[in-house]
């Protein structure tokens, strides 16, 4: 696929993202997760994530021993008012950015909304 | 006392007492006037002391609390000194960024003793008052070779000898003494290690107080309070005196 | 040691927390620290608290002070997104809030570093939870969640009593 072959993201692609849950561990002891899975970087376009049917498990966990795989619902971060971008890179076809004003209670919303995502 | 640049105060604190009336159906202790002198404390403190904050949580009921604070009437947020009442109890406290026993101390004291009276409708039965001093060093700053005995007698005076086989190395150390004075007042001294909760570094705070424990007019409290200081003041020359009191001057 | 007892934060900061001891059997041990001096319960008029090195603070607030600690070691990109390791104000703030909500008997549910050196406090009791973000910038804030609803949005500073009565009561007094 070239890069420049961009896809729109649907309100119902599901959006994948990392988290970690050795030290740090991002999952709480109920199985939510925390909102800093969802913050992104100062100085970073937005937050990047994976849009799951680009991808496969493998490829966007990058190490199991490590990260464990949620997503949210495209259409949720758009309610939200943040917008979801296919941005491939080089690396990584599936790579996408939503992009907004990622202040900590939208961050907490998008965490509690995530679900795991299964090998 | 001329002011020190380097003081090692971290908080002074006035604080008052007055007799509480017990409810005959619960024998707990009562203030009966508190939430209306709290009302009128507010009005009578907020030209100076607009900022107001309230220690316990307000759905815990105040007079579960009797000689503990629950108003706090500041100069500003995040700003001293700060002038408190709590069902019985009464303090003035300030930190070394203002303290000057004459200029502002003292004439606070003075004023707050006055908002106190004029908050409350009934007469105050003070049944004991206390001057309280905070003072605490960074003990890197003072050549601390990890010997606390040697420390504390080095820089205040005071020799705390174990005669007798220590089976380890002492890590920490602390003590409280009480005298009589010669005026009916108590005495109180203690010291402790601690450290720095933002830096982690190790600290010694050592604290002097000169408690009055019987009833006492509003008309003598100010001569009180000034006896009270000098006996803080001139112990505190006393035990720092060297080189830890001429280091408060650098 | 006088009942002043054993939390300090050298500076002169003025830190807005309760101290002192005897309240009624119903709030459980509210008051852990210090005891009643030989002349007064002085601990309770000063706002300047001591850490001491002997403070015995409960098991669970240790444990997220160390787990926090451990934090600043973090290496860089440790999320594999470039996040940054904790910030040493994020942090000590964020220590400082343990041990002053220690005697509340609300233990912390649950703590986390931020990409950009936050640190993150949870509070939870039943379906209600409370979470405070301590920034790199000295800056902090808190979110109240009831029922999976973000209800209150504040900072410790102004709203540390809403923090309490809400995780305690379910009420933001």
């Amino acid at each position: 696929m070239k890069l420049f072959d961009r896809v729109i993201i649907a309100d119902e692609d599901h959006l994948l993202r990392r988290v970690p849950f050795r030290n740090p561990n991002f999952i709480k002891p109920d199985g939510r997760i925390t909102s800093f899975a969802f913050k992104p970087k100062k100085g970073e376009d937005g937050l990047s994530v994976d849009v799951e049917r680009l991808t496969d498990y493998k490829a966007s966990i990058l190490n199991p021993e490590y990260f464990q795989l949620y997503f949210i619902i495209a259409g949720f971060a758009s309610e939200l008012e943040l917008d979801c971008i296919h941005s491939p890179l080089e690396e990584n076809y599936a790579h996408a950015l939503i992009v907004g004003n990622f202040t900590n209670s939208i961050c907490s919303e998008l965490a509690r909304s995530a679900q795991r995502f299964h090998s | 006392m001329n002011r020190l640049p380097r003081a090692p105060l971290q908080e002074v604190i006035f604080e008052i007492r007055w007799k509480l009336e017990t409810d005959p159906s619960t024998g707990q202790m009562i203030d009966k006037h508190f939430e209306l002198a709290g009302g009128r404390l507010q009005d009578l403190t907020k030209a100076e002391f607009p900022f107001y904050n309230r220690k316990i949580p307000g759905f815990i009921p105040f007079q579960q609390f009797p000689y503990q604070i629950i108003h706090q009437f500041w100069k500003g947020n995040g700003l001293w000194p700060v002038i408190q009442l709590g069902p019985g109890i009464y303090t003035v406290n300030d930190t070394d960024k203002n303290y000057e026993w004459n200029k502002t101390y003292l004439p606070l004291i003075k004023k707050g003793i006055e908002w106190l009276y004029q908050s409350y409708s009934d007469p105050l039965e003070i049944n004991a008052c206390s001057l309280r001093y905070i003072d605490s060093v960074k003990v890197k700053e003072h050549s601390f070779t990890g010997n606390w005995s040697e420390f504390i007698y080095k820089n205040l005076k005071i020799k705390i000898e174990n005669n007798f086989k220590t089976t380890g190395k002492q890590e920490h150390l602390q003590m409280h003494q009480t005298f009589l004075l010669d005026n009916g007042n108590d005495f109180s001294l203690s010291i402790n290690d601690a450290n720095d909760a933002k830096t982690g570094e190790t600290v010694l705070v050592w604290q002097t107080v000169v408690i009055h424990k019987v009833k006492i007019n509003k008309e003598h409290l100010i001569d009180w309070v000034r006896e009270a200081h000098k006996t803080t003041s001139d112990l505190f020359k006393e035990m720092a005196k060297g080189d830890f009191y001429d280091s408060f001057s650098k | 040691m006088t009942a002043l007892a054993n939390r300090v934060i050298i500076g002169n900061e003025p830190e807005i927390v309760p101290s002192g001891y005897g309240l009624p059997d119903n709030f459980g041990q509210i008051f852990r620290y210090g005891k009643p001096s030989a002349f007064f319960s002085c601990d309770t008029s000063s706002n300047f608290l001591v850490y001491s090195s002997r403070m015995v603070l409960p098991d669970n607030s240790r444990n997220f002070i160390g787990r926090i600690l451990s934090f600043k070691d973090l290496p860089e990109n440790w999320d594999g997104y470039g996040a940054a390791k904790a910030n040493k104000n994020a942090v000590s703030n964020a220590i400082d809030f343990i041990h002053k909500i220690a005697v509340y008997d609300n233990p912390i549910y649950f703590v986390a570093p931020g990409p950009n050196g936050e640190i993150l406090i949870e509070l939870k009791n039943e379906e209600r939870s409370v979470e405070i973000y301590f920034s790199d910038d000295e800056s902090d804030e808190v979110i109240l969640i009831g029922n999976g609803k973000t209800v209150f949005e504040g900072s410790v500073s102004k709203d540390f009593n809403k923090i309490i009565s809400f995780i305690s009561i379910g009420e933001i007094v």
